[in-house]
């Protein structure tokens, strides 16, 4: 029902999630790339590495939201928003 | 910001490439609005479950032969029932006739009797068994025992819905949910995206009535690019899972989620309405819940169910007298106002208005019992009970089919639950024995194996 899917784009416990999933990635692939900062968060959310298509589409989606950034200091930035995309994901959401 | 996204492509256009699930499948799976099968009288329905039974006799079957044998047993003895009842229970309440028809209807509903000339009384309609639970289940999927699809559900597959930003199909119930809970608005075994989204009316702003409407932090369009790269992942998820239904409903009710954010906000939003109309309908739960269903179904929602309360308030085992009172006291002027208002904007010809529970009560007094039975209430009653239909084009002023001499048992021209349900869907343009779904081996449908359309109760 939409309710569920309503909570998934906007709860706090979802947003908060996607917060904390961002920073630990962001501290993790520090000095090591996109690649490191998006297999951190399939592996945290999914507990799997992406698949070939899937991190170099996130690695280039993040490219893009970073360009796209109108305000520097974003509240919730293309990491979190990353974060929060894929624990809104329907593998993480439900029993496969 | 061009060339980092072309990298995305091998994912992302593939899939906007591939047509949705929705445009694949054979069967419809979301609520697009789709032609019906002949030219409908009627667009949308709202249905005011006054569930727990409410008592015909009480309020639109007048028993004068009650009074004759007041506090003795009917010279045909009482029907079988769920709980033994015994002397004649004449009704306390007091008929009129009211408009150019000179429908009766009992004092309870004096409000809804200003609409006298605009309504079908049922007054033969039976169920099969006593008991809320299968009665619930066959007023609204058809079937006393089986597991079966809600009729909102039927609809919303039959028809779609004419606003996609909206939940086609929505049940409103304050306070929490009735007897059976969402099995009485479920989908079964049809397309996930057709059970109905439940909405508390007891909640009074839009962020309590629809949560999470907004995201904290993000912008809209940042968000929507967010949204499209999980649905991205959806896709190829659900690509590597063929026949996942649940997979194809996800996908939609996302969007939907998305859509609703702008939409429910405003048909939600019930201090968008002047002082006057609010007043009319009054601030209580059941005056916002046909208010509600008033905003949903002119913005062109298709299914509107709206029940009097969660359990089952209308079952008056004891002291039918005050409880009927203040249950019908709580939604007369409420669903008056609805009709009203459908008159004043035209929309009552196009929705059709159903109010009913899932069976009446005895013209008896049920005995002393430990469910409140004390001589002055009523129990269930499944072999007789009305029901009334407005708009939607439907024959007002017009009483259909009747009781027998003490409004115990439908003996004119009986309608089945099947019936009512056969009639609905003709009159949304919909052929009962068409509106089928293929599913462990068989094409299923509302009706089974029943029903016929009344066509007298066409207007």
């Amino acid at each position: 029902v939409p309710q569920q899917s309503l909570a998934v784009l906007n709860a706090p416990l979802v947003v908060e999630a996607a917060r904390g999933l961002a920073a630990r990635a962001e501290r993790a692939a520090a000095g090591v790339g996109d690649a490191a900062l998006v297999r951190h968060i399939w592996r945290a959310a999914l507990s799997r590495d992406p698949a070939d298509d899937e991190l170099a589409a996130a690695v280039a989606w993040l490219e893009a939201e970073r360009a796209a950034a109108a305000s520097p200091a974003a509240q919730f930035g293309p990491g979190e928003r990353l974060a929060q995309a894929v624990l809104a994901t329907a593998e993480f959401e439900h029993v496969d | 910001m061009g060339m980092a996204w072309l990298g995305a492509a091998s994912l992302l256009a593939a899939e906007s490439a591939a047509a949705t699930a929705a445009e694949r499948s054979a069967v419809p799976l979301d609520l697009a609005a789709r032609p019906p099968h002949f030219a409908p009288r009627a667009r949308a329905v709202i249905h005011i479950f006054a569930n727990g039974g409410p008592s015909h006799v009480d309020t639109f079957d007048p028993k004068p032969a009650l009074e004759t044998y007041a506090g003795r047993e009917l010279p045909t003895g009482p029907l079988k029932t769920e709980r033994r009842t015994g002397a004649a229970l004449p009704s306390p309440f007091r008929f009129t006739r009211h408009g150019e028809s000179g429908l009766p209807v009992s004092d309870l509903f004096p409000q809804v009797a200003r609409h006298a000339d605009r309504l079908l009384v049922v007054r033969s309609m039976h169920a099969e068994v006593p008991n809320h639970e299968p009665s619930l289940m066959l007023m609204n999927c058809g079937d006393s025992r089986l597991v079966r699809p809600s009729t909102g559900a039927w609809v919303t597959y039959g028809l779609g819905s004419e606003n996609r930003n909206l939940p086609g199909f929505l049940a409103l119930c304050p306070g929490g949910y009735p007897i059976k809970a969402t099995e009485n608005w479920r989908s079964a075994f049809l397309p996930a995206a057709f059970q109905a989204t439940y909405v508390d009316p007891k909640k009074r702003t839009v962020d309590e009535l629809v949560e999470h409407l907004r995201h904290p932090a993000a912008d809209r369009d940042a968000q929507r690019r967010g949204l499209d790269f999980t649905l991205a992942l959806d896709r190829r998820h659900a690509a590597a899972r063929p026949g996942e239904a649940a997979l194809d409903a996800r996908l939609e009710t996302m969007e939907l989620a998305w859509r609703m954010q702008s939409e429910a906000a405003d048909a939600f939003d019930l201090s968008r309405e002047p002082a006057h109309v609010l007043a009319r309908y009054g601030d209580t739960v059941h005056g916002r819940g046909m208010l509600l269903a008033r905003r949903l179904v002119e913005r062109g929602v298709r299914y509107v169910q709206v029940w009097h309360g969660d359990g089952q308030p209308w079952d008056s085992h004891g002291d039918i007298q005050k409880n009927h009172r203040k249950l019908a006291g709580q939604s007369d002027g409420p669903i008056a106002a609805l009709l009203d208002d459908l008159v004043r904007m035209g929309l009552l010809e196009s929705t059709l208005v159903l109010w009913g529970g899932e069976f009446g009560r005895t013209p008896t007094a049920e005995m002393p019992n430990d469910v409140g039975g004390n001589g002055t209430g009523r129990d269930h009653n499944h072999h007789g009970f009305s029901v009334w239909m407005a708009g939607g084009g439907v024959k007002g002023g017009t009483v259909y089919g009747a009781t027998d001499e003490f409004g115990f048992k439908a003996v004119d021209k009986p309608v089945h639950v099947h019936d009512l349900h056969a009639t609905m869907l003709h009159l949304l343009g919909l052929d009962h024995e068409r509106l089928t779904f293929r599913h462990a081996g068989r094409d299923f449908r509302l009706t089974d194996v029943h029903g016929r359309v009344i066509t007298d109760w066409l207007a």
